[in-house]
């Protein structure tokens, strides 16, 4: 007889069928757990994991349908065998639309039971080790909040995770949009200070005067309107991380400051007379290249030495393009999600046009213009009509190659040279001369000697 | 009793019918099943089961039987092309 493995969960709420079906299934050679009714059916089914639920449609407090679609939305994977005694077609709809492997009347004959239970099982393994596997590609693609295969990618996670561990102080440059802040989040979580704070402050955003507050915090009446004291980002950020985002814009007196706040551990509060004693990590982050910083004097080079123990350099969008569709795909997923559709891909000429763009605003704008496509798509597909316009006009037509066969003499070349890039400019003469860098004149003169030949 | 009400109460009927049909089916399969493995070769025993598992199987018969009859009139009427329903349009 043969052996088979995998657990099932009986749900009937007769024990003379109970009892029948798990000695007729242990016999197979199967884990039997069983249920005599709905609610503790389910509740099994989300503590253990069972390849397959054997219920009955007519079980008492949740039946079968209602079983079924509780573990769809719980995602949860076991299969589901409805037996009925209600042979009518309508359920059996039901049940079926309901997700389910298969639906049987009774009496079912024990053969049957005996040929469609290993083949369940089977389709249910099969589930698992796909889910399984894709999650170990995911794992392979994405780094925490990070998404990207590529050489490049892999090197920044390698990076990420050594100085995770350590205490250095952390710069990352990168041009806007290549993922700056997920870096430094990726970072404070992986090392030891992942349950402390987290801390973020976007230099660029404040004037002068309210950024130091911002970092320092004051005392009461520190300045007119100062009715409270407020801690500042450096206290918030105590045993935790602090994330300075484009520290580049910060001016010269600032930066003093935290440079003396960083060697010493310690500051003032505006209007304070005390010191108040921190320990934080800082991650910095800007998008000038630094050593340029330094040498326009926008960044004092005393601090650039304290910040810049480790550069982690992340890679712009157009150096990763073999990351592209893998970043489409994801933000696809993500923005179907939480706009409810179900748009399963993009057009071909959609991926040409993703992947001849030079992605200036990089991973953001890409995000960006696969959101606006996700809203504006009414169909299944997303195409390049759905695209901001500037990039509707990375025109197809600028990556149409002329296919030249062996053996096509250079006077036929030329022919079909001319010939394409007329069809390109729409017969445009004047375009099409300037295209292929020759007078109006030649062009005309040419083409009045393939129409006399 | 109207029609309907004997149609609702046959259908009842095989409908709890075919509870202790499913079960009996099972347990008789689970208790060959286990007569093998104990290599229990006694031809009266296996004489008995047989007997047992066709009259289970006659019952089921009856209750089939039963359950067509009333779906069929709960059938609706209604005038048909013949030659369009045979030329399957």
């Amino acid at each position: 007889m043969p052996q088979h493995n995998g657990k099932i969960l009986i749900a009937d709420d007769e024990i003379p069928i109970i009892e029948g079906l798990k000695a007729l299934l242990e016999e197979e050679g199967y884990q039997i757990q069983t249920a005599t009714n709905g609610r503790k059916a389910f509740d099994l089914l989300m503590d253990n994991t069972f390849n397959l639920l054997l219920v009955d449609l007519t079980i008492p407090n949740m039946n079968g349908i209602q079983i079924l679609e509780a573990l769809k939305e719980n995602n949860v994977m076991t299969e589901v065998v409805i037996i009925t005694g209600k042979g009518t077609i309508s359920t059996a709809v039901d049940a079926m639309r309901a997700g389910a492997y298969d639906y049987l009347t009774k009496p079912v004959a024990p053969n049957r039971l005996r040929s469609i239970i290993p083949k369940a099982i089977e389709h249910n393994k099969l589930l698992l080790s796909y889910h399984e596997l894709e999650e170990k590609f995911r794992r392979l693609t994405q780094f925490d909040d990070l998404i990207g295969k590529s050489a490049k990618m892999q090197k920044i996670y390698k990076m990420i995770d050594a100085v995770a561990v350590s205490t250095a102080n952390v710069i990352i440059t990168g041009e806007s949009g290549t993922g700056k802040e997920l870096v430094s989040k990726s970072i404070h979580r992986r090392g030891s200070r992942s349950n402390g704070p987290f801390i973020a402050v976007n230099c660029s955003a404040f004037p002068k005067d309210i950024l130091e507050n911002e970092l320092f915090g004051h005392e009461k009446g520190a300045f007119t309107g100062a009715l409270n004291e407020k801690p500042g980002c450096f206290e918030l950020a105590h045993n935790g991380t602090l994330f300075l985002d484009e520290i580049g814009e910060m001016a010269i007196e600032t930066q003093a400051k935290i440079l003396r706040a960083l060697e010493e551990r310690r500051f003032r509060r505006l209007g304070g007379k005390e010191e108040i004693e921190v320990n934080v990590r800082v991650i910095s982050a800007t998008n000038r290249k630094l050593s340029d910083a330094v040498t326009e004097g926008k960044l004092r080079e005393d601090l650039y030495y304290r910040l810049c123990v480790v550069e982690i350099e992340m890679p712009p969008l157009r150096e990763r393009i073999n990351d592209i569709p893998l970043l489409m795909k994801e933000f696809l997923k993500f923005y179907n999600q939480s706009n409810n559709k179900k748009i399963k891909g993009f057009t071909t000429e959609c991926y040409d046009v993703f992947l001849q763009y030079s992605w200036p605003g990089n991973v953001r704008e890409l995000k960006n213009v696969v959101e606006r496509a996700v809203v504006l798509c009414q169909s299944n597909k997303i195409n390049v009509s759905h695209l901001p316009h500037h990039l509707q006009n990375i025109s197809p037509d600028k990556t149409k190659a002329i296919k030249l066969a062996i053996g096509t003499s250079l006077d036929q070349a030329e022919r079909k040279i001319i010939d394409t890039t007329l069809e390109s400019t729409s017969n445009n003469k004047t375009k099409a001369a300037k295209i292929l860098g020759i007078s109006l004149k030649t062009l005309h003169n040419k083409l009045n000697k393939y129409r006399n030949k | 009793m109207t029609d309907k009400e004997l149609l609702e109460s046959l259908e009842l009927l095989s409908h709890k019918l075919k509870n202790p049909l499913h079960s009996v089916g099972i347990n008789l399969d689970v208790l060959r099943v286990k007569l093998k493995k104990e290599k229990i070769s006694d031809k009266a025993i296996y004489k008995h089961l047989d007997i047992v598992e066709n009259e289970s199987h006659r019952i089921q018969e009856i209750v089939i039987k039963f359950s067509k009859y009333i779906k069929m009139s709960d059938a609706k009427k209604k005038m048909v092309n013949l030659r369009k329903l045979l030329e399957g349009k």
